[in-house]
């Protein structure tokens, strides 16, 4: 019996050894644990950014005279980036690319630079560390992940000026100090535009003449003279002008709002104006008409202003700015000879006929004085198609019909016309079937439903399939849509396949029972 | 061998037309179906959110492993406790254990003929689910690719392994314990605790290393503690055959694994991986099953060998 007790600790203690090292088998090599001290860092393109690295070797149980040496990279480091390692050796920071930590210490730490190019984009970059032990023992290896999120220079100019608002005679011109400031962390290529009224002119002009682009470097700004000439026989009042500068790719730009006010007023002057009398519209779009009023006289005066006609089921409101959707403007006060600028906003029903519409709004003075401006809007048609499916993908069998919906919608202003899709199957084999074929009409901003039975050829080799579909009408058509097809191989085949491994089953365990399910 | 065997066909003998294990059989059965049908639904809502650009590709692999998951994770190792529970209890109380010692059958041939015979139905038995979902799978969701179907063979070979465990765990506590009753009773008991492994085993590691709640990095304590923690937390699962079946069946239904949890990484993953890599990375889970059965039958013979026959009292 002791014999056997005895037998028994010393087959357990041995299987228990024999398990604890199968399982431990980092036991049979030294450790090493690798840490960052950062594993994420922001910068910018071009920066370099260092990582702090430390290395703890724990050394083989019993092995006092064991030494490791590693091999230093990055995996996966993106294109076009660089990284070097760097050690401190007597006060001097030294490339490395591989270290040796001796018997006498466990600890080894270093810096990891990487080098990002000037044109990598903004993003999240992640790649690997690695530390490989020359000895190829992976337990000695460390590898972890480290992070770089490269964030967007600054891109930003600015224009200004000290005086924005200048006064000119009929036909003098006035001129405007602009300067440009590159507030941004990039160099800049700003080209210079200006938007102004029709018949002005409007230069720039520089230290050597007429310019229309500045080169600017980064914390640099340059002075612009802006000079304005107005047309003959220009009315008195205020003119707006916008000068723009923006860099080529457009990330880079200001404008700056600049008025030039004609004192003097020109022949063909009227109380109520505007440079637009008509505008083309392409669909159902809210129109607005700059109109400007002018004091004629020399007091100051109240104008009020009024819609006269307007077509049934559309708006009208006077506005400041385009933008102002929050108060409308029912009355003007003019300081005599001045003028300004309001906006008619048209808004038209929620569906509307291709046709003209006129307009015509009245301006009143306190004195009685009044005019009236008819102006027009030409509502021209567009055509606009998209379409959409339930599903991207469709699995099916050889043999079998599988069927998707797609949803056509009409984005454009006009009605569109024998609406239906256009589908390329993978091969004549292929039975396409769409209900219903088309539509008559579709109306704007409607949309409708097709279905699309597709009958895949009993002879189909399995695969994925690509099938081609687009939303036509006479008018328009949409983008290409790719729809996948999973083909299998023919359900009864699968069917015969799956039946026959049960089958075997049934017929194994019919087996162990006729044998053994009877006791003797 | 062949005392072993005449054991094994006395032993099926006597479990086949047991209720309690044709009982089970029919819940393994149900939950084949069930799980198989499950299966079929989710691969439908796969290949919905698939065509909308959402969630992974639908396979039949997955499918496959949706369906037998708790087929294999419950139904099975149960049934494998029930082929072993009373082997030898029941012989103790019979008296065929003293008939066995004095026909001077060796103690090997007793335990091998009595793990066998709970393990051969319970290996077939698994066996026979395996290909029942397999078949249900390629007729409802479709067929498999050669990859998939030796990534199945391993999975059948380390599942027949499994069982092979637990039929052995349950000889085991067969043999420590005095009736039927408390061998079933201690059986699913330790079933249900291992299996529950996971919340045990961070039980267990927060034990050995107890780490406060809030974050105090940076001192060295903390950092042995928290080092502690993870070994423990990572070693503790090797204890728990569904921790390590789990583990490695896992990793060979789901090509998406690299190297299953708790098992050190030696190298970068590179995908995708095919079902060799996936061996060599699971073989881990593969050895320490094998090394739960040994010791489970060695420690069962010498138990059986050290405790021999009162022959007074005919109890064993």
């Amino acid at each position: 019996m002791g014999r056997a007790k005895a037998f028994a600790i010393v087959l357990t203690i041995a299987l228990a050894a024999l398990v604890s090292v199968q399982f431990n088998h980092r036991r049979a090599y030294g450790i090493t644990i690798g840490s960052p001290t950062v594993t994420g860092i922001v910068t910018k393109p071009g920066n370099k950014v260092f990582f702090s690295i430390l290395l703890n070797y724990t050394r083989p149980p019993g092995d006092i005279h064991y030494l490791i040496t590693y091999d230093l990279m990055t995996k996966n480091l993106p294109n076009g980036w660089i990284s070097r390692f760097y050690k401190m050796y007597e006060g001097n920071k030294q490339e490395i690319t591989s270290l040796t930590i001796y018997y006498t210490q466990v600890l080894a730490d270093f810096e990891l630079e990487v080098e990002v190019p000037e044109t990598e984009k903004p993003g999240h970059y992640t790649f690997l560390f690695s530390a490989e032990n020359r000895e190829k023992r992976s337990t000695e290896d460390v590898m972890f992940e480290l992070s770089v999120d490269v964030k967007a220079l600054k891109r930003e100019i600015k224009l200004s000026t000290e005086y924005p608002d200048v006064t000119v005679e009929r036909e003098g011109t006035a001129g405007f100090a602009i300067v440009l400031d590159n507030i941004g962390e990039t160099d800049e290529l700003a080209n210079l535009t200006a938007e102004f009224p029709e018949g002005w002119r409007v230069t720039f002009r520089g230290q050597s003449g007429d310019i229309f682009g500045v080169y600017l470097p980064k914390g640099q700004s340059a002075i612009i003279q802006a000079v304005v000439e107005p047309p003959e026989g220009v009315a008195a009042g205020v003119y707006d002008f916008i000068v723009r500068a923006q860099s080529s790719d457009l990330v880079a730009n200001s404008t700056l709002k600049l008025k030039v006010a004609v004192v003097k007023a020109g022949t063909a002057e009227k109380m109520l104006s505007t440079l637009y009398p008509e505008l083309n519209i392409e669909g159902a779009k809210t129109i607005f008409f700059p109109i400007t009023i002018r004091n004629l006289g020399a007091s100051s005066l109240i104008y009020r202003l009024s819609p006269l006609s307007v077509p049934s089921g559309w708006t009208v409101s006077f506005r400041t700015t385009p933008d102002d959707r929050t108060s409308s403007v029912s009355s003007i006060f003019l300081v005599g000879g001045e003028s300004s600028t309001l906006y008619l906003e048209a808004a038209p029903p929620a569906t509307v006929a291709l046709s003209t519409y006129t307009f015509t709004v009245r301006a009143t003075s306190e004195e009685g004085a009044s005019q009236d401006l008819t102006v027009a809007a030409k509502i021209t048609g567009s055509y606009e198609i998209t379409m959409d499916f339930d599903t991207l993908y469709a699995q099916t069998r050889a043999g079998e019909t599988t069927s998707v919906i797609a949803t056509v919608t009409n984005i454009g202003a006009s009605e569109l016309t024998n609406v239906s899709l256009d589908v390329s199957a993978p091969s004549a084999d292929w039975d396409v079937t769409k209900i219903p074929t088309f539509y008559d009409t579709l109306g704007p901003g409607g949309y409708a439903t097709i279905t699309l039975m597709l009958k895949v050829p009993g002879n189909a080799e399995i695969g994925d399939y690509l099938i081609g579909v687009r939303a036509t009408s006479d008018r328009a058509r949409s983008t290409q849509i790719l729809l996948r097809v999973n083909v299998q191989s023919a359900s009864i085949s699968l069917w015969v396949v799956g039946i026959a491994a049960i089958v075997i089953a049934v017929v194994m365990i019919a087996l162990v029972y006729l044998k053994f399910g009877r006791k003797r | 061998m062949g005392e072993a065997l005449a054991i094994a066909g006395n032993e099926m003998r006597m479990l086949l037309p047991s209720w309690r294990w044709n009982l089970v059989v029919a819940v393994v059965f149900v939950c084949v179906l069930a799980g198989s049908y499950q299966a079929y639904l989710t691969n439908q809502e796969q290949i919905e959110s698939y065509g909308k650009g959402e969630g992974p590709e639908p396979a039949s692999l997955a499918a496959f492993a949706s369906g037998i998951w708790l087929d294999a994770n419950a139904a099975l190792p149960i049934l494998a406790v029930i082929s072993g529970y009373d082997t030898m209890s029941r012989e103790k109380k019979t008296g065929g254990m003293q008939l066995l010692f004095s026909r001077s059958t060796s103690k090997v041939s007793i335990v091998m003929g009595k793990f066998y015979g709970g393990f051969v139905p319970t290996a077939i038995v698994s066996f026979s689910s395996m290909l029942v979902t397999s078949g249900l799978i390629v007729a409802l969701v479709g067929p498999f690719s050669s990859e998939e179907l030796y990534r199945i063979a391993a999975f059948a070979a380390v599942l027949i392994l499994y069982v092979a465990v637990w039929v052995a765990i349950s000889v085991f506590i067969s043999t420590i314990t005095g009736s039927g009753m408390s061998s079933a009773l201690a059986s699913l008991l330790l079933l249900i605790v291992l299996g529950g492994w996971s919340i045990t085993s961070v039980a267990f590691s927060n034990l050995l290393a107890p780490l406060p709640n809030f974050w105090a990095g940076g001192t060295t304590w903390y950092g042995a503690l928290s080092e502690l923690k993870v070994r423990v937390d990572e070693y503790i699962n090797w204890f728990s055959p569904p921790a390590v079946f789990a583990a490695g069946g896992g990793a060979l239904l789901n090509p998406a694994v690299d190297v299953p949890p708790f098992v050190v990484q030696s190298r970068s993953p590179i995908f995708p991986i095919d079902v060799i890599e996936t061996l060599r990375n699971i073989w881990p889970c593969i050895s320490a099953m094998t090394s739960m059965l040994t010791i489970m039958l060695i420690s069962s013979y010498v138990i059986l060998r050290t405790r021999g026959i009162d022959l007074e009292s005919g109890r064993v």
